[in-house]
């Protein structure tokens, strides 16, 4: 597959810079760590997966990247802003310039058709053509669905659309969480594979995942285990294709 | 199978999680439950503390009043009952004398003449024994002397509890005290108006005095009797009548039982009306409540399909599913219940205080009332649970398989929202949002919008029984004083020739620019089985001081003509043109007149909302057998006098019942309901507040049930203040429904409660009125209290969990 072609660029600027990041729950007196001095780099461009068991901390770094969640210690700046003391009102421009979220269930709204999910992120991040929406659903392969609502597509459908929303923003990070987690192997594979087309095209992408296989078509494979970085680097036995993988 | 102890814990916990919600529905019921308690008390001790007060006084079962202008010797009345077929039917029978009079009871800063009427009665010897005077301050009769102003004339000036008063012709009276009769136990001046006392001063005098000030020395013209126990009143009536026919054949009377009596039959009525109005109001909120009730238990029961599913896969019977949602909705309406007591209790001593200052009576009763506040609990409790019993059947009733479907299946886009596929909305994403969210839940945007609209009928009642009062006041106002706002009207206390010395002297009183004499008599008209007492004028009909205005004129043809008021012509089913009796005083001797029918046309119909007044040509005074006699004057102060001046100068003149202007009992009225004001004021918060409640029960249910799509907007970077602001115009939206509904509705309860109003005070036209100055507080407290309400959920939406929010599987 064309997809497989490594993007090359001359000076890749960092997009996404994370220094000595930790995050601890206090909880009844029983404190949990959920990230510990994680630091990282990740350039413009990049198509990432961080890989982790169940409770390592991956959704918790995501959502820190994203400025949904603010670090116990440590700095984060994305996309040349310091997320990490800035007020609540720029977190939200934040969010709305920078980054678009993807999540495992979806998140579409129930009563807006696939079309109005998707013109909802061009509205809200202040774009003008009506065009863009219904493009951005052709580009995830649903052209003939934008008129049906999220309860009469099937999951995968969802997921497109929910990917075609996050694009529509414009945003140059895309953060999906999981993505594939309620899709079946060859729905999910389609999912990856346009997510990848979305890097080439010059997004950032990060997707987390627990499943090692996923991994194995990323650039680069960020791994955590207890809330702290324990390998980073090109996936196992290199580079998979997409075709190439096995649930 | 569990044991129920295990699910009244699962329910408790529920409600402790859904505290704010749970509190919101149960203050509302508390509210509908606390009014309806202690208003219905009210009812009760109001209707305990009249039969009671009027068994204090002894008060008369039967009221014996002479033809106007009639008067007879002392003792001839009580003998003539003698002439009775059953003369042991009576128990005790006193004569009395009353004559109108002017009163001034003017202060240094304040002058004070109005209307009345001084009440001659025995006062030796234990007397009176019917109709015996409440003494409120001060002190009564003794030893035959002493007089008694009415208390409630005596509190509106706040006049000491002794003093002077002058009658007409400036003739001092010294009172002793203050109070009053049960005939006065509330003061009309018998132009179908209560609480008239600014307008009407009462005086209770020795008969003897009030017979040698008056001239009428051994003369009386009123008896009372009381029967023995168990005696018909009806009966012993027409018994008396008949008596008092042979006994004194040339003297008109007429015999009322304690029933006709006007202030026996505005008590009685208005606390049945009142009753009514009280269980409508509450039983409104209420229902407000149960809306509101409703929507919570759905929204409980909906987020909690897949548990029903799952219990029903695991095989627990429906009954058993169902029993912890209708815990929760029985613990709801229990805790309003428990409030609602409380807030009724509370109430109820508050009124009860305020009524016994209000009106007083020789006996208030104000015991607790078992009665009204198992009512309210019982209603209070079941119409809330009963709510919430119809969406937990419709849960239960489903297959499991469809309970089980969640998440992405099972989220459907809901309620109406496929209508906007084909209606293309204006606007961006943002913006359309709360007409989405509004046709999503389409039932509770109706309940919620129902809820509101019960709350917004009350305040448009109320404001409206304010606008329509004041509506027939401004009516009234417009037919008296038009051309003539000046005028002044005179009534004598006796018939005048029109060459007397009186007559005389009015006209050419200094003050006075011109006079016009006329002729006032208490009149009935009887027609198709409905009897109404007129009070019928005869004046130039074309005088240049004042003639009534006459709508749908016909000519009399023959006939002598009589104008009557609109209402009167429709309750006696009579339109212009009709022939009608009318019965009326003629003068058959010096002070006596004799009843007697006319055939007269209803020639037009005068725009005075007072059924009472009735207008004829003076040409006709003969009808009356008066040709040549005059009891009244209309007056124009002459050029340098105002209508204060001329009425300064009547009260010096001795045989002056009354000179004041034509709207004054309109106009003093307008300042009574002005002082009420603050009442509603008081009915605008009060709504306000429950309209804001429910408001923010339905809001605070869509921020729960919408959590999900919010933190996903707020991840998309949209900001609490746009979530808030969609939340304000959706409930805004909801509001302005809800307001509109209660409005519509508000207007056809006020047309109701009117009806009801009218059985209490007949003699007046309320028309249903609604000002726009209503309309407009009502939008704004309807449309302001469900735009606001969203925002108390800045809190919620604020420490909204955006990451746990968004990772929650459904
Ligand atoms: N709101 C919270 N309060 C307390 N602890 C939390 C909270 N959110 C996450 N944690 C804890 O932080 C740790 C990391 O959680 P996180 O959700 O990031 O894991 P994850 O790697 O995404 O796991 P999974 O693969 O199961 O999604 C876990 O131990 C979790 O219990
Ligand atoms: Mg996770």
């Amino acid at each position: 597959m064309g997809a497989a072609m490594p993007v090359t660029r001359n000076k890749p600027e960092v997009m996404i810079r994370l220094d000595n990041v930790s995050k601890h729950y206090d909880m009844d007196s029983v404190g949990v760590t959920a990230l510990d001095s994680v630091s990282l780099r990740v350039d413009e461009g990049e198509f990432i997966v961080v890989l982790g068991p169940s409770g390592s901390g991956k959704t918790t770094l995501l959502n820190m990247i994203g400025a949904l969640d603010t670090p116990s210690s440590g700095e984060i700046a994305v996309a040349g802003m310091r997320v990490t003391g800035a007020r609540r009102k720029e977190l939200f421009s934040f969010r709305r310039r920078a980054v678009a979220f993807i999540f495992q269930s979806f998140n579409l709204f129930p009563g807006l058709t696939a079309l109005e999910n998707v013109q909802f992120a061009v509205d809200v991040t202040g774009g003008h053509d009506r065009e863009e929406a219904r493009r951005m659903l052709a580009e995830v392969g649903l052209g003939e669905r934008v008129e049906h609502f999220p309860h009469e597509l099937s999951g995968g459908e969802q997921q497109r659309v929910a990917i075609a929303r996050a694009l529509a923003t414009g945003n140059p990070v895309l953060l999906a969480d999981e993505p594939t987690g309620e899709l079946d192997f060859r729905t999910g594979v389609a999912i990856l594979e346009l997510l990848r087309k979305q890097a080439e095209a010059g997004k950032t992408v990060l997707v987390v995942t627990h499943n090692r296989e996923i991994s194995r078509v990323a650039d680069r494979v960020v791994e955590l285990s207890s809330g702290k970085i324990i390998s980073d680097g090109p996936p196992e036995g290199g580079r998979a294709l997409i075709s190439d993988l096995r649930w | 199978m569990r044991r129920f102890s295990f699910w009244l814990l699962w329910s408790l916990r529920e409600l402790r999680r859904r505290w704010v919600q749970v509190a919101v529905i149960a203050l509302v019921i508390a509210i509908g439950t606390g009014v309806y308690a202690g208003l219905s008390s009210t009812s009760d001790w109001r209707r305990a503390s009249y039969d009671a007060s009027y068994e204090a006084l002894n008060a008369h079962d039967l009221h014996v009043t002479l033809a106007e202008g009639s008067y007879v010797p002392q003792n001839d009345l009580q003998n003539a009952l003698s002439a009775m077929q059953h003369p042991e039917w009576v128990d005790q029978a006193e004569e009395r004398l009353i004559q109108p009079t002017q009163v001034e009871a003017s202060r240094a800063d304040d002058t004070v003449l109005v209307p009345g009427r001084v009440v001659g009665i025995p006062t030796a010897g234990g007397a009176p024994g019917i109709d015996k005077i409440y003494v409120a301050s001060g002190s009564g009769f003794s030893e035959g002397s002493g007089a008694v102003l009415d208390a409630h004339f005596a509190d509106q000036y706040k006049l000491p509890e002794e003093g002077t008063v002058e009658l007409a012709g400036g003739v001092p009276v010294q009172y002793s005290g203050t109070g009053f009769s049960p005939e006065y136990f509330i003061i009309t001046t018998g132009q179908g108006d209560f609480n008239a006392q600014a307008n009407f001063a009462v005086l209770f005098m020795p008969l003897e005095e009030i017979q040698t000030i008056t001239g009428r020395t051994r003369q009386v013209n009123d008896l009372v009797l009381s029967l023995q126990a168990g005696t018909d009143r009806g009966a012993a009536a027409t018994e008396v009548e008949q008596a008092l026919a042979i006994a004194l054949p040339d003297v008109g009377v007429e015999v009322e039982t304690i029933e006709d009596d006007a202030a026996y039959h505005v008590l009685y009525q208005d606390v049945d009306s009142d009753q009514g109005t009280n269980v409508a109001i509450a039983f409104l909120v209420l229902l407000g409540a149960a809306f509101a009730a409703f929507n919570l238990i759905n929204r409980i029961v909906e987020s909690e399909r897949r548990e029903i599913g799952i219990g029903m896969a695991l095989g627990v019977p429906r009954r058993t599913i169902a029993l912890r949602p209708l815990l929760v909705g029985g613990e709801i309406a229990a805790l309003g219940v428990v409030f609602g007591i409380g807030i009724g209790f509370l109430m109820g001593s508050l009124l009860g205080s305020a009524l016994s200052s209000l009106q007083p009576l020789p006996v208030w009763r104000t015991p607790f009332q078992v009665g009204p506040f198992a009512g309210a609990a019982a209603v209070g409790f079941l119409l809330p649970f009963l709510a919430t019993a119809w969406p937990v059947w419709r849960a239960v009733r489903v297959e499991p398989v469809q309970a089980l479907q969640t998440g992405h299946l099972a989220a459907r886009g809901g309620g109406l929202a496929p209508l906007l596929k084909r209606l293309r909305l204006p606007g961006k994403s943002l913006g359309q949002m709360p007409v989405r969210n509004i046709l999503r839940a389409p039932r509770r945007t109706i309940l919620t919008a129902l809820g509101i609209g019960a709350t917004i009928v009350v305040l448009v009642a109320v404001l409206g029984t304010l606008d329509s009062i004041n509506e027939v006041l401004n009516r009234m106002s417009a037919e008296l004083n038009k051309g003539a706002p000046e005028r002044v009207t005179v009534t004598l206390a006796n018939f005048q020739p029109a060459d007397s010395d009186l007559a005389k002297a009015i006209e050419n009183s200094p003050a006075v620019g011109s006079a016009e004499s006329t002729l006032t008599g208490g009149a009935s008209i009887t027609n198709e089985g409905t009897r109404l007492d007129m009070q019928v004028q005869a004046l130039d009909m074309e005088s240049p001081i004042w003639h009534p205005t006459v709508n749908s004129a016909v000519d009399a043809g023959g006939l002598p003509g009589i104008v009557l008021a609109e209402k009167a012509a429709s309750d006696l089913h009579l339109k212009p043109g009709d022939t009608l009796m009318l019965t009326l005083p003629y003068r058959t001797g010096e002070t006596t007149f004799a009843l007697r029918q006319t055939e007269m046309r209803l020639t037009g119909l005068h725009p005075n909302p007072i059924r009472l007044f009735a207008y004829i040509d003076i040409e006709e005074a003969n009808l009356f057998g008066l040709a040549g006699f005059t009891n009244g004057f209309q007056l124009i102060p002459a050029s340098g006098y105002s209508a204060s001046d001329v009425k300064e100068a009547m009260f010096h003149l001795p045989g002056v019942a009354s000179a004041q202007e034509p709207a004054a009992v309109a106009d003093t009225t307008r300042d009574q309901l002005r002082q009420f004001s603050s009442i509603f004021q008081i009915v605008g918060g009060f709504v306000f507040l429950l309209a804001l409640l429910i408001a923010f029960s339905a809001a605070s249910i869509s921020v729960d049930e919408r959590r999900r799509e919010n933190a996903t907007m707020e991840a998309y970077g949209v900001r609490v203040r746009t979530l808030l602001r969609i939340a304000a115009i959706e409930s805004g939206m909801i509001g302005i429904l809800g307001t509109i509904l209660g409005v519509g509705l508000g207007v056809l309860a006020l047309g109701w409660l009117l009806s009801r109003t009218s059985g209490t005070i007949p003699d007046i036209q309320l028309l249903v009125s609604v000002k726009p100055a209503t309309i407009i507080i009502t939008l704004a407290v309807g449309i302001a209290a469900t735009a606001i309400a969203p925002l108390l959920n800045v809190r919620k939406l604020r420490r909204m969990d955006v990451p746990s929010t968004l990772r929650v599987m459904e």
